[in-house]
């Protein structure tokens, strides 16, 4: 199979990805919601099967940091899918749930195929992603101490919600946009969606459900048992195919510096490269495990799998 | 690409800052519109969003054509055939 066709087969399955979330979250369908109404039945997800709130992946997050928000968390076991069943599928296997399940995610992303990439701009060659996606991640936990909460109104995944219910025949959704809600979503869906490269900019920086499964992702990336993206610089040609296909904007070529200089964050795979040439560096902060850089790699220099 | 330790600590702070503007413009907005005029308000975020941007982009700019130690900027990376997928 040709590396243009393997990709394209790898997309074609993320494309069904999104679809099973919609099915797993998003009302009328919510199967996910009415499994747990159906395992919990004094739960509130047992009375709220039209609201995708009861799944929702950004509050309990927010709650962390909201100690009078705890027993609500606490009587919602949907509430405990962001907290710990997805950071330890992240600590696994990396963030696949974003590369492979999340609608809110892959909604620009897939439509932003359709823009030629002439225009649309590359975040990763003129900022540094990492500052500023954890930056946002903490306004976003203290947030509530200014407001009530920002969850919501600034929340891709309610207004993937709405876009659902529409679709369906429920156009009641769209009333509860306020105006911040017409702007975030216009901001999710043209700005960062379909004008970025990789369509996938309010998951680079605004997602705090995606930051919290980057971040356990990073901090586990060299555990032996750990799966993610690898480089095998041996076989790498430098041809920079991976970092153009790759939607988060996560592979770099670096040059390689002698191992006291090497970069903490930025970690290629123990098979070292030569010094004075240039490497790939895989930023686990940012990847989301959606192999299309390792179907694409036209030298089967990429694989998902455990440190060698 | 990335940037010194100052400009990353500008870019978390200042995009910080920017979710905390957008909490007290949430809190001001009332919810279903009221012609109150908060959403004009609303261009406040978004310009502190670029804002966050900006410094980064403006930071590291600065450092790369600076040529100070310690800023990686990314080698060229050669166009993979692949087009827009």
């Amino acid at each position: 199979m040709s590396r243009l066709k393997a990709l394209k087969t790898n997309r074609l399955m993320r494309v069904g990805g999104f679809f099973v979330g919609i099915v797993l979250f998003y009302a009328p369908f919510a199967a996910l919601i009415r499994l747990s109404a159906v395992v919990f039945p004094t739960s509130p997800a047992a009375s709220t099967i039209s609201d995708v709130h009861s799944a929702c992946l950004r509050m309990p997050i927010g709650w962390l940091a909201q100690p009078w928000m705890w027993p609500t968390m606490g009587g919602n076991p949907l509430s405990y899918l962001p907290l710990i069943v997805l950071p330890l599928a992240a600590v696994a296997a990396g963030p696949m749930f974003c590369g492979w399940l999340c609608p809110a995610g892959a909604l620009p992303e897939h439509l932003g195929r359709l823009v030629p990439d002439r225009f649309k701009f590359d975040f990763k060659s003129r900022v540094d992603i990492v500052p500023l996606r954890y930056g946002f991640f903490v306004g976003f936990l203290f947030a509530p101490f200014i407001s009530t909460s920002i969850c919501c109104s600034f929340c891709n995944f309610t207004h993937m919600q709405n876009f659902v219910s529409g679709t369906f025949g429920d156009a009641s959704g769209f009333a509860v946009f306020t105006s911040l809600g017409v702007i975030a979503a216009a901001t999710w869906i043209v700005p960062l969606g379909l004008f970025t490269k990789g369509g996938r900019g309010w998951c680079m920086f605004l997602c705090p459900a995606g930051t919290t499964m980057g971040l356990a992702s990073k901090l586990t990336a060299k555990w032996p048992w750990a799966a993610r993206i690898r480089a095998d610089h041996h076989t790498c040609t430098t041809c920079g195919t991976c970092s153009d296909v790759c939607p988060m904007r996560a592979i770099d070529l670096e040059p390689v510096d002698p191992p006291a200089e090497a970069s903490s964050e930025l970690t290629p795979d123990p098979v070292a490269p030569v010094v004075g040439a240039s490497a790939l560096a895989i930023n686990h902060h940012l990847c989301n495990e959606c192999l299309d850089c390792v179907q694409a790699c036209p030298s089967g220099a990429l694989r998902f799998g455990r440190p060698q | 690409m990335k940037g010194t330790t100052t400009s990353r600590t500008a870019s978390f702070l200042v995009a910080a800052g920017t979710v905390g503007i957008a909490a007290a413009l949430n809190r001001a907005c009332p919810g279903q519109c009221a012609s109150c005029s908060t959403c004009a308000t609303t261009l406040v975020p978004l310009a502190s969003a670029a804002g966050a941007v900006g410094v980064s982009f403006v930071g590291s700019a600065f450092v790369r054509s600076r040529g100070l130690p310690g800023v990686r900027p990314s080698a060229e990376e050669p166009a993979s055939g692949l087009g827009d997928l």
